[in-house]
């Protein structure tokens, strides 16, 4: 694998790793720990909820694309 | 039901016994004892490893926990495991890296090579040997507990229940090593997933179905459906604190880490994490719907008659069979490999001579085991919070390892006195001596903070030097 491929799959990495920060820091934020809010619903589950459920969905995905940029020797050099 | 408990548990104990016979066939030297021949492939892999993590505190604490605290446990448990399986594929990478470089023999031994310190091992394993013995105490006790209550006819003390578990585990992982433990998560995760969704599912249509299930949650108590639920416990401050603790369980606990060490390769390590993110989600989920169960129909029950109920007596009688057998699978999977690792930890600090002998990893296991037979007679039911205090603890020396495990250099002292003293702090601060907050910060999150910012610096000052 070329040099610039394996800089591009790092730079995307680093980036997806930001972006899981801003998923759990908007976890954690009053933005979604808001105090005895239900509403918005989704599938009649309440906000706390669904919301959560979205976010670690999100967060495990993250983790099969992190997987996949890192490639089979971990280290970005190796294809998939 | 106990005719069905009787079929089931000579079924389950038949096939641990028959895996313990089949790895002691295949252990053909040490290394495949000790760290069942370090090639494990992705199924195998994220099974052992899910097994080892979820544990009594995930069937029997989580329900309770829901039950008692509303949504906000989903968080406090599945988000948490989400974010440490990310962690996995950056953690591993680097732990695997650093093992091809020195001899492994656990973490205890590997940070004294790292740090060339002999200091920085024994705090390692001192902080384990405390955390990680209660640990295993409370899942047996939480067991034995139930055991005693569910079956108050035979008249079976805890204690004779807690023996009876302890002898079991120590009777397949001294006969078959890390493999026989590896073939026994396989089987004892399997059984814990099929179980909970059962009596998931069961519980749910108990309620009603989904929608019932949330109207009647509202009308029981509202605040149950939001955080911080109603006593108020699930704040930013104690999830963010949950959070690092459990996503640092791979960095801290041996039982884990051996475990990413004895991946195949790097390729099936990354997708056995991605494997337990989805395994923890499967499992944690149906645990929020017993918990739900217990808020509409036990809400004042002690967590013991709760969990009695909802697991056993208001199932089918093979449900609830089932439902036994998979506690002790529950409690079996997470104390074989703990207890397994604290012997191989001793092993690897008690140097080459005794590394290359299995008397001693045995001989640790089975004073391990004494010592958490001992603690189970005293220890308290409160299951999740109990093994919090258990992933905290132990968290504390993940800057201590993460800053071992980036570098190639030797990286002093500091960051082993200082580990050592957040530790004394941490645990001072359990036993009411030390105030449990600084400044609206939990002590676990403080002491993070403040060991995440000292490894930093010592980094920092340690590159300038170069």
């Amino acid at each position: 694998m070329s040099g610039t491929n394996i800089k591009r799959r790092r730079v995307v990495y680093n980036f997806l790793v930001l972006l899981s920060l801003l998923v759990v820091i908007i976890s954690f934020s009053p933005l979604v720990l808001v105090k005895d809010k239900v509403n918005p619903t989704l599938f009649n589950m309440p906000f706390a909820l669904w919301t959560n459920i979205l976010a670690t969905i999100i967060l495990v995905f993250f983790t099969f694309l992190g997987g996949r940029l890192r490639g089979d020797k971990g280290d970005f050099s190796s294809d998939n | 039901m106990q005719k069905w408990l009787l079929l089931v548990g000579i079924l389950y104990l038949g096939i641990l016994v028959f895996l313990s016979w089949y790895s002691q066939r295949k252990v053909k030297s040490q290394e495949d004892f000790i760290m069942a021949g370090s090639k494990l492939g992705l199924v195998l892999g994220f099974m052992t490893f899910s097994a080892t993590l979820f544990s009594t505190f995930t069937l029997m604490g989580m329900p309770d926990f829901s039950r008692v605290h509303g949504v906000g446990a989903w968080m406090f448990l599945a988000f948490s495991d989400a974010g440490m399986v990310f962690l996995i594929l950056w953690f591993g990478f680097l732990l695997r890296k650093k093992v091809a470089s020195f001899e492994f023999r656990g973490m205890s031994s590997l940070l004294q090579q790292i740090y060339g310190i002999k200091w920085a091992g024994y705090l390692y394993f001192l902080a384990i040997f405390i955390f990680l013995v209660p640990y295993v105490a409370i899942q047996i006790r939480g067991v034995a507990t139930f055991l005693e209550l569910g079956f108050g006819n035979l008249n079976i003390p805890a204690w004779l229940w807690s023996l009876g578990i302890v002898a079991f585990v120590l009777l397949y992982s001294s006969a078959g090593g890390l493999k026989a433990i590896v073939y026994a998560d396989f089987v004892q995760g399997t059984s814990l997933l099929i179980i909970v969704w059962i009596i998931g599912v069961a519980c749910l249509q108990n309620m009603g179905g989904w929608t019932e299930m949330f109207n009647q949650l509202a009308l029981k108590n509202e605040a149950l459906l939001s955080t911080p639920g109603p006593k108020g416990l699930l704040t930013s401050p104690f999830l963010i604190g949950s959070f690092i603790a459990i996503m640092m369980i791979p960095v801290t606990q041996p039982q884990l880490s051996t475990r990413l060490v004895i991946m195949k390769d790097i390729k099936a390590m990354n997708k056995m994490a991605v494997a337990v993110g989805f395994f923890a989600m499967l499992v944690i989920f149906p645990t929020l719907l017993i918990g739900f169960y217990g808020a509409i129909n036990y809400p004042d029950a002690t967590a013991a008659e709760f969990i009695g109920k909802a697991l056993i007596k208001d199932q089918l009688p093979i449900v609830g069979a089932f439902a036994v057998i998979g506690l002790f699978a529950a409690a079996m999977s997470t104390a074989d490999s703990q207890l397994f690792a604290l012997g191989n930890e001793l092993r690897g600090l008690l140097g080459e001579k005794a590394s290359k002998s299995l008397i001693t990893i045995r001989l640790a296991v089975l004073g391990f085991a004494a010592s958490a037979l001992l603690f189970s007679l005293f220890s308290s039911d409160q299951l999740v919070l109990l093994a919090r205090v258990s992933f905290a603890g132990t968290a504390m020396t993940g800057p201590l390892i993460l800053l071992g495990l980036i570098t190639n250099k030797p990286q002093g002292s500091f960051m082993v006195w200082i580990t050592g003293l957040g530790i004394i702090t941490f645990l001072l601060a359990q036993v009411k001596f030390l105030p449990l907050k600084v400044g609206g910060l939990g002590i676990d999150l403080f002491l993070f903070i403040i060991l995440g910012l000292a490894a930093l610096a010592n980094y920092l000052v340690m590159k300038n030097k170069e």
